[in-house]
């Protein structure tokens, strides 16, 4: 290649390659000419003012660098604002030197205008982003002090006046173990920690530190940014939440009820202390595996396969490991984590003792009902003693005084009461006939409709109105049917004597039957004559009869007593000339059991 | 067989809804030489008490319907009969709560005596005779 020798007019190519753009300005301030890159900028200018052209303006700039350098020859380098050819503001970096004339008159100025809106932008973002992000930022020197913080720091930590990072966020006068900014400034590396610090109101502050480098041109480490994020909410919320965990974790180890949780493929997932008494398992065996099927009554198995959302047996047979067979109230409910299916709580009551205990009670309330029935046997034997006696002395009397009169009526007596020996020996015998009710499955409704049949010719042949007032759902129980027939027989026929003695012509009775709170509930309601206080107190507790030679004063016992064996209670409710209530309620859980279904435990 | 009658026999009232009882102790006290009169039914008794003006008044006090507590209470509230000594008959025990209840929540006196059934004809006659002896101007 052949050297070409460099001509000095060439500089106008030269000029319009540079990307600053350039422009050369008369002493009137005018546009001599410029290059391609101001045209790019500005648009086309030559001929007219720079403040026209770089600032829209129509009069000059009360400060003109250009004009200052006419004066006194020097170059002079500052940022402007002006406007682009679209009219757009925009900064730009101006350097102003002289031109001279071959006198050494300066004839022009030369003005290079590099555009600085990019990186003026740039650093607005760059600004706005460390002042605004969520954590607090802080630039520290080598000597470990603040010399810069974002808004969020200030607010926090407070305004930085020099001091050192520990003292800021610690308010500790000495430097944190393991300090992440000294390491950082060792290794030039980033490094991250949590730590916790102290907010200038005082308020305990935790955080997630990093740290990074900040390098100068030579590559040194000059700076160390130091940034992190307030994880204080989130700390509250893990300690709540492990406080919360802990406790439910001690409730379910500590409930009396056995609690197992399955997944959504029927694997267990947890297992109390109860549970593994009741089904006698260890929880080591049994977590992880799908729940075997002898563990569960079949009616839970739809709310572990998510086709239930609940399901509750009252009285269900559950079977341990070694196939004994426990009474157990048992339940298991759905759950759902975010409306997806999960997995499945069982939980189960152990009735073992439950039953027990009312086992013993039943029995208890047996041996109180007789010993009534013994106190009260004996003071019904004295009003037939006093009969008897009576009839005694009135027959001697009567055999001394030769009076045949009265020794009929003696004799009369004598028999009189020894036909109430007899009906007395015969309730006493179905008094204690039967220790323990002889339970079937019955309708408890076709008991009352037989009771009301049996009754309802006899009552109307005096006027009294009998009616049923049945709830038919009421479903099957266990009861002795002869028992209850007789206990409600024995109610209604008081109840239609309580009539026969009222005054009130147009008498009724009802017989109810329904069911609540899983009890069963018969009421024998009438409008008959009613009880005051002292025959209340005395209705179940003796031989007491207001019938005169009319009853015996057992039949409220044995009603009582029946009642008693199926574990149930009768009230009385009663009011003098307006009627009686009496009230029989059998709770279902403590009806006899039928034979052969008795716990093998 | 029977005792001397005094000037006047003393008159003893019997209210027991038992005709067994009343035909007994009817018999018994005047073969004793009392003279009786006597109701199983209590609604008519204060009317015969009224005219019969008795010296005693034997009451049994668990009666159907009205009952002998209401009836004591009536005589107690009498002018005429108030200061005429009542005795209970009763097949309760004299120490059953419930009976010593009946004086106290009806602010009643306490009867004279109280005699538990069966009855024993001579304790019932001693206590008669007691009862009466208290009595001016009356001597069986």
């Amino acid at each position: 290649m052949t050297a070409v020798a460099w001509h000095p007019e060439w500089r106008a190519e030269l000029v319009d390659q540079f990307l600053a753009g350039v422009m050369v300005l008369d002493r009137s301030l005018a546009i001599a000419d410029h290059n391609r890159a101001f045209t790019e900028m500005f648009g086309e200018a030559r001929g007219n003012k720079c403040y026209k052209v770089l600032k829209g303006r129509s009069e000059p700039c009360g400060i003109c660098a250009a004009m200052s350098t006419f004066n006194d020859g020097r170059r002079r380098v500052l940022e402007q604002v002006g406007q682009d050819r679209e009219g757009r503001p925009v900064n730009y970096l101006v350097q102003v030197g002289p031109l001279r004339d071959p006198a050494g008159d300066i004839a022009f100025t030369a003005v290079i205008t590099t555009d600085l809106t990019a990186t003026k932008r740039l650093q607005r973002e760059y600004q706005a982003l460390f002042e605004k992000v969520p954590c607090y930022v802080a630039v520290l020197n080598r000597d470990f002090r603040v010399v810069k913080a974002n808004e969020q720091f200030r607010r926090t930590f407070g305004e930085p006046t020099g001091e050192h990072c520990h003292e800021m966020f610690k308010k500790s006068p000495e430097r944190c173990a393991g300090c992440l900014v000294e390491q950082t400034f060792r290794d030039g590396e980033p490094h991250t920690a949590p730590h916790t610090g102290i907010a200038c109101d005082g308020e305990t502050t935790h955080y997630l530190a990093f740290t990074t480098p900040l390098l100068n041109e030579s590559g040194e480490v000059r700076h160390v940014i130091h940034m992190s994020l307030d994880v204080t909410e989130v700390r509250a919320l893990a300690d709540e939440l492990g406080r919360a965990n802990e406790i439910r974790r001690a409730l379910v180890e500590s409930s009396l009820d056995a609690i197992a949780v399955t997944d959504e493929h029927r694997r267990v997932v947890m297992l109390n202390r109860a549970a593994e008494q009741l089904w006698g398992v260890s929880r080591d065996d049994l977590v992880g595996r799908t729940v075997p099927r002898w563990m569960l009554p079949a009616e839970l198995a739809p709310v572990l396969k998510n086709e239930a959302e609940q399901e509750l047996v009252h009285d269900a047979r559950v079977s341990t490991a070694s196939g004994v067979q426990v009474p157990a109230r048992i339940g298991a409910v759905s759950l759902s984590v975010e409306n997806r299916f999960s997995g499945a709580a069982v939980f189960a009551q152990d009735l073992r003792e439950l039953k027990k205990l009312e086992r013993e009670k039943l029995e208890a309330e047996r041996l109180a009902a007789v010993g009534q029935t013994v106190a009260g046997l004996a003071h019904g034997i004295k009003n037939i003693l006093t009969g008897l006696e009576g009839g005694m002395y009135v027959t001697s009397s009567g055999l001394k005084r030769g009076d045949q009169g009265r020794i009929r009526q003696g004799w009369e007596m004598l028999e009189r009461n020894m036909s109430r020996v007899s009906d007395l020996a015969k309730n006493l015998l179905a008094f204690s006939r039967g220790d323990h009710p002889e339970p079937e499955l019955v309708r408890p409704a076709d008991i009352v409709h037989d009771v009301v049949t049996l009754f309802r010719d006899g009552a109307a042949q005096h006027g009294i109105e009998l009616e049923g007032v049945v709830d038919d759902s009421v479903e099957p129980a266990w009861m002795d049917p002869e028992a209850i027939h007789s206990c409600l027989a024995n109610l209604v026929s008081n109840a239609i004597d309580a009539c026969l003695v009222s005054q009130d012509p147009g008498c009724r009775v009802e017989l109810h039957l329904r069911e609540a709170d899983a009890a069963i509930i018969f009421e024998v309601v009438d409008s008959g004559c009613g009880m005051d206080y002292e025959v209340k107190q005395k209705a179940f507790t003796s031989f007491f009869t207001t019938k005169g030679k009319g009853g015996t004063g057992l039949g409220l016992l044995l009603t009582r007593k029946i009642v008693q064996e199926h574990g149930g209670s009768i009230t009385l409710e009663s009011t003098p000339g307006q009627g009686s209530t009496f009230r029989l309620r059998f709770p279902r859980a403590r009806l006899p059991e039928p034979q052969g279904k008795e716990s093998t435990s | 067989m029977s005792e001397p009658q005094p000037a006047r026999a003393p008159v003893i009232a019997i209210i027991d809804d038992e005709q067994d009882i009343i035909t007994y102790l009817r018999v018994a006290l005047e073969d004793h030489g009392f003279r009786v009169v006597a109701t199983t039914d209590p609604a008519s008794a204060p009317a015969l008490l009224e005219q019969a003006c008795p010296d005693l008044i034997c009451l049994d006090i668990l009666m159907p319907e009205h009952t002998g507590l209401a009836l004591y209470a009536e005589i107690m509230g009498s002018p005429r009969l108030a200061s005429v000594p009542v005795v209970i008959l009763s097949g309760l025990n004299a120490n059953d709560e419930l009976l010593n209840q009946v004086w106290n929540t009806n602010n009643l006196p306490a009867p004279a005596s109280f005699i538990e059934k069966p009855v024993d004809i001579e304790h019932l006659l001693r206590t008669l005779r007691a009862v009466l002896g208290q009595q001016v101007g009356v001597a069986p």
